[in-house]
């Protein structure tokens, strides 16, 4: 039976009311109108058929292949791109019809997919920079786990204040190294161990404050008497206490109806264990208070849709620049009530970003999450291969750490930010971990000497480094970690050339063009590649006597060509360079004559040593499929394309829509378009400002406003009723 | 103690019990005394980084040969290589399996939640797709706590570490179980109350219960995904209430304090100290107890400890072959060492378990080991074999005693280029059960059968390589 009868009398025999009939029949013109021709009665492509679908499915298998289209439809994967395209209202239609039946059949669609960072590009890029409305903008309510940083910050603050150690705490979490953004707001969960080791660290906290409390008489503070008097203590008392103790964890006041809560908690801990136990339990109640372990983020005074507290708010604004609690001035607008307008935040947001002085690591956090280069440390190289490459003294950190300093000194001058980090050929030198900066002068002391005379050698180990980034600096006195020095420019340009890039997307014994061509087709040009097919075990040939590119030869067959064919050309141009990071003009490959030819082996016909040889490299490549024609086309190098992406629209807007995703914590949706577009203008019209950017961004709807509605995550969130009104039509 | 008097002496303490809930391990004792007891079934993994080479596996007297069809050889009289010998005690309890595969789960430098799960994933291996077996498993037998999850991670500077990490196990899609880390910490959580005041409990649950209605309150408020998280969060706050509730009756008895191990005055720091801690922590949990399923992650299940105490050369290099300079050992034979190292400490926790008394035996009758890499033969696996070797029997349901080899091609050498007693790897045929196989294989024998366990859409095997492992099961 065909889809159409199936659905015919699916209808009939269920009386359905016409909206329903007429909505199976659009998924159903759908489906034939763009599926079953290849997957139907007389071909069916990858061994799907859906002439025979039922439109009302019951069985596993059924709805497993709705399941199939939904997803297929979701990556824009289907139709294939040489066919033609459905308008997206009605592949957004089609979608919510699979959504919902699949729902009421009791096996909904997974989406927490749709939430992943990977799955950001699946929004339609050109519906979203068309400047349409589609829905509200607005965040649902939501809460964030606090990173472990700011974790260990709140510590070490609260141990400042009340001047108490919090030597050997750690946070009970700790984020994973990720290239991708690991940190989004529905990521992280708190468990038991979690709780466990907080609700510790509490009672570690908790307990000498109040024991100084006891034994310092003379030390009068609002929660003196309550240590005094235990349950004797009075109503005004136990409130005053429990002010206090908001102030001090939460730096605010509670409410009326914590205050009442959280008094009457007091109270009775004060019957059962005490005043100083007593004292103890309130902290460590109002430390496992929701908003110390998330930035909570709702409607204020349960209105259904409104900017958050002021207080929240500011909680918002400092984590998303700082990863800290608010600033003195920004506490203090809150407590002021201030932040309850978009000009008001805006003064803030302006002011933090304005100030070099506050430490803003959350931004090039984002920076480092988006070029993904933190891995390079982690990309291991085997002495063997070292050796082969005439590498020695291996110490990729440093590319790392350099490449932070780098882009903190192109945001200092906040000029053509993306551009500048595109094409300059600048890097710092043998910098050390910003993320560390306590450490820094210990251990540039230790590396260097507490005074090393600005005459002394470099150590000779870190010749090898720069020798890498093509830089010769001998002496103490030319080398400094406050200046950027210039590689070569006829072989650098840009961060897509700097080691740490290079080297974090390589492999252990090579170059990843696919991992690099993958990058940029995701972060620069906004395209989507579906994860490799679980059946495929992705390696390629270990034939180390040929090129990268030859071995890459493989991927050629028409099943794996299909999505490697917008990554490979564009990974293949960086095979001007090796995977330790350096410029080549020739690739080295095992030279298998030499290494079997007789005066090379053993007695026992072994090779002694496996033997290389450099041969030429092809290092041409080809932009397929852009949605910038501008870009589209073949380039001979990595230089050139570079030069392309530079200069491309398409790929700033790209880079905005990365940018909302790490600051929002989330992926951006149709109705998000809006805010998009805005920062995207705000960073052209201001000469390519990344504080333009994040100040747009940071006084959207998107960021200032909360719902109470439960809202539909992913690439087709957005207002059925718009989308299917054929305002995208 | 005599059979008889300890029975007696048991029902005396129980009938000094009367009014209160009986604790798990009161109502076994109370069991045990009437006679009518049936032990829990206990499961332990001991997962470790860098794989289980074929040949760390294999008895030194069993050939590892191509085989077309499946083997099975009586481990009696046979040799333990290297790596397992600790376990010699225990052969007579033992099962060795070759030519498992898990080429599905891409199992380079490690499986993260993939190894337990088997469960492919797209994404790095941090994602968390799915219920680990681990979990599977605590979920028929829960204790008071119902999975112990350990880790080791000793870093290579030789700093106080993490005190968690996501690792190993889940209980299910987005719903990972963290690891304690720190052996100390571990204390804290099972045996932290040994000095407590009995109002001490009393005051934590009332602390957890107003915890939990903030949370609560805050959850109704919340619209977005984020929601879960909230819930997840309720969730253990109230698992964490109900073990107070068990624990204080555990505390009333001083099973607790009988059963608590002593800690070193300072954290340890080296990967052998931290591993003998944490078995020691889990013979003592499982004593007690407290918990019926432990997991143990050396490496976090990501290359993710030094093995300091054993060698200072990268865990990463190791897996490498690279040689280290100060033992002037290739990595594979340090490699050898490390799981060498665990087996012994693993095989300590075994003998506690058999000098504990059980129903007519001991606690290890009812108690599996299952000792693994997180990934299959090596670093650079692609899972073509995953050795494993299990001690136990779980109360008979097992067939022990045997090393079973599934058609495999063997290495063409016994000794690969650097000379290294190792060779190559062993190639498992693809008609082979998946790792998937040996978990759900556990499922039967703790009496919660499946037909297949975690069998994931799209994949060519058949559901008979996902499912139990006849050779195995009684």
């Amino acid at each position: 039976m065909s889809i159409l009868p199936t659905l015919m009398i699916a209808c009939l025999a269920i009386g359905q009311a016409p909206e329903a009939a007429a909505e199976q029949d659009f998924v159903h013109s759908f489906v034939r109108a763009h599926c079953v021709r290849c997957h139907g009665d007389k071909k069916s492509e990858g061994e799907l058929a859906l002439h025979n679908l039922p439109i009302d499915p019951k069985s596993a298998s059924d709805l497993d292949t709705w399941k199939k289209v939904f997803e297929k439809l979701e990556s824009s994967e289907m139709p294939p791109e040489d066919e033609k395209q459905p308008p997206l209202a009605a592949r957004l239609q089609t979608m919510e019809w699979i959504r919902q039946t699949l729902s009421a059949a009791n096996a909904p669609v997974d989406e927490s997919k749709a939430r992943a960072s990977s799955r950001g590009n699946w929004v339609d890029h050109t519906a979203l920079f068309s400047n349409k409305q589609y829905g509200d903008s607005a965040t649902a309510g939501r809460v964030w786990r606090i990173t472990d940083e700011a974790y260990q910050a709140f510590i070490q603050r609260l141990g400042t204040e009340a001047r108490i150690s919090t030597k050997g705490i750690s946070p009970p979490w700790r984020l994973p190294s990720q290239s991708s953004f690991p940190d989004y707001s529905t990521a992280h969960r708190v468990g038991e161990a979690e709780i466990e080791i907080h609700m510790r660290t509490s009672l570690q906290l908790a307990k000498p404050i109040v024991e100084r409390l006891s034994y310092n008489k003379r030390l009068r503070t609002p929660l003196t008497p309550i240590v005094e008097n235990g349950d004797a203590a009075t109503p005004e008392q136990v409130q005053v206490a429990v002010d206090a103790v908001f102030e001090f964890v939460l730096v605010r006041k509670p409410d009326a109806a914590e205050r009442e809560r959280y008094a009457k908690f007091l109270v009775q801990s004060l019957k059962t264990s005490g005043g100083k136990q007593g004292l103890e339990q309130l902290l460590v109640v109002v430390l496992s208070h929701p908003s110390v372990l998330y930035r909570v983020e709702k409607p204020a005074g349960g209105v259904p849709r409104g900017m958050p507290t002021p207080h929240e708010l500011a909680k918002s604004i400092a984590f998303a620049l700082t990863d800290r609690q608010p600033d003195e001035l920004l506490a203090a607008a809150a407590a002021e009530g201030k932040l309850i307008n978009r000009e008001e935040v805006r003064e803030q947001v302006s002011r933090i970003l304005a100030d070099n002085s506050i430490a803003k690591p959350r931004v090039v956090r984002f920076f480092r999450e988006f070029f993904g280069y933190d891995p390079a440390p982690e990309v291991f190289k085997d002495e063997v291969t070292q050796k082969a490459n005439g590498i020695s003294n291996w110490e990729p950190t440093y590319f790392v750490t350099d490449a932070d300093r780098l882009i903190g000194w192109i945001l200092e001058n906040d000029k053509n930010v993306l551009r500048e980090l595109l094409t300059t050929n600048k890097t710092f030198l043998l910098t050390y971990d910003l993320r560390k900066p306590t450490k820094s002068a210990s251990y540039l002391n230790r590396r260097f000497g507490s005074k090393p005379p600005e005459t002394s050698m470099l150590e000779h180990k870190s010749q090898y480094t720069l020798a890498i980034y093509e830089i010769k600096l001998s002496t103490r006195g030319e080398w400094s970690t406050e200046r950027p020095y210039e590689m070569p420019s006829e072989h650098r340009m840009g961060i897509l050339t700097h080691p740490a890039w290079l080297v974090a997307h390589s492999g252990n014994f090579d170059n990843h063009a696919i991992h690099r061509g993958r990058w940029i087709r995701e972060r620069l040009l906004g395209g989507r590649i579906p994860d490799v097919p679980i059946t495929v075990n992705a390696m390629l040939p270990d034939e180390p006597h040929k090129t990268l590119r030859e071995r890459m030869g493989v991927v050629r067959e028409e099943y794996c060509w299909t999505c490697h064919r917008h990554m490979d050309p564009l990974g293949l141009p960086f095979e001007q360079f090796d995977h330790f990071g350096r410029f080549r003009t020739s690739e080295l490959v095992l030279d298998a004559e030499a290494t079997t030819d007789k005066r090379n082996l053993e007695k026992d016909g072994k090779p002694k040593r496996q033997l290389y040889k450099q041969v030429p490299f092809d290092s041409s490549g080809n932009v397929e499929g852009s949605l910038d024609p501008k870009l589209n086309g073949p380039v001979k190098d990595s230089f050139e394309l570079i030069r392309k992406l530079a200069d491309s629209e398409l790929v700033e807007q790209v880079f905005v829509r990365h940018a909302f995703r790490f600051f929002m914590g989330r992926n951006e949706t149709l109705s998000d378009g809006p805010t998009l577009v805005a920062a995207h203008q705000a960073y052209k019209n201001n000469n390519g400002s990344m504080r333009a950017l994040l100040t747009s961004t940071l006084t959207s709807d998107a960021f200032l406003e909360r719902t109470q509605r439960s809202t539909v995550d992913g690439a087709s969130n957005t207002d059925k009723n718009s989308a299917a009104s054929g305002t995208l039509k | 103690m005599h059979n008889t008097d300890r029975r007696v002496f048991l029902k005396g303490v129980s009938a000094g019990t009367s009014g209160l809930v009986l604790a798990p391990l009161l109502q076994t004792l109370s069991a045990q005394a009437a006679g009518n007891y049936t032990p829990p079934k206990r499961v332990i993994f001991l997962l470790f980084d860098n794989g289980l080479h074929e040949r760390g596996a294999q008895p030194v007297d069993l050939p590892l040969e191509t085989v077309s069809k499946v083997k099975q050889t009586p481990l009696a009289g046979l040799k333990l290589p290297f790596d397992i010998e600790p376990f010699a005690p225990f052969q007579d309890r033992m099962t060795i399996i070759q030519g498992l595969r898990g080429h599905h789960i891409s199992i380079d430098h490690g499986g993260g939640f993939r190894s337990l799960s088997g469960m492919p994933s797209a994404d790095k291996r941090r994602s968390v797709v799915g219920e680990s077996i681990d979990a599977a498993i605590a979920r028929t037998t829960p204790g008071v706590f119902p999975l112990l999850a350990l880790g080791i991670a000793a870093n290579s500077r030789g700093e106080v570490g993490m005190p968690t990490a996501l690792a190993s196990s889940a209980w299910g899609p987005s719903r990972p179980i963290a690891s304690l880390l720190r052996p100390e910490l571990v204390y804290e959580s099972l045996f932290g109350s040994v000095g407590a005041k009995a109002t001490d409990f009393e005051a934590r649950r009332n602390m957890l219960d107003f915890i939990s209605g903030d949370v609560k309150r805050l959850r109704s408020q919340i619209a977005g995904p984020e929601k879960e998280a909230l819930d997840y969060h309720v969730e253990a706050l109230e698992s964490l209430f109900g073990r107070e509730q068990k624990l204080s009756e555990m505390f009333a008895k001083g099973t607790l304090g009988k059963h608590a191990p002593k800690l070193p005055e300072k954290p340890v720091l080296r990967m052998t100290e931290i591993s003998a801690l944490q078995c020691e922590m889990a013979a003592a949990a499982l004593v007690a107890g407290l918990t019926n399923v432990v997991t143990i992650s050396s490496g976090l299940c990501s290359l993710g400890t030094s093995y300091s105490g054993i060698s200072n050369h990268g865990t990463h290099a190791l897996g490498h072959n690279e040689i280290d300079p100060s033992l002037k050992k290739s990595g594979r034979e340090v490699l050898g060492m490390y799981r060498r190292h665990l087996a012994s400490e693993a095989a300590k926790l075994l003998h506690k378990l058999q000098a504990t008394p059980e129903g007519s035996g001991n606690m290890l009758d009812n108690t599996l080991l299952v000792f693994m890499s997180d990934g299959g033969n090596r670093q650079h696996t692609h899972g073509e074999n995953w050795p494993v070797v299990l001690v136990g029997n779980l109360s008979g349901r097992l067939r022990a005693g045997q090393a079973i080899s599934y058609p495999l091609r063997a290495p063409n050498t016994d000794k690969d280029d650097s000379g290294s007693m190792y060779g190559g790897p062993a190639f498992g045929d693809p008609t082979n059960p998946l790792i998937n196989a040996l978990y759900c294989t556990l499922l039967h024998a703790v009496g919660a059968p499946r037909d297949t366990f975690n069998r994931a859409p799209g994949l060519k095997e058949t559901p008979e390589q996902f499912g139990p492992l006849a050779e195995l099961l009684v």
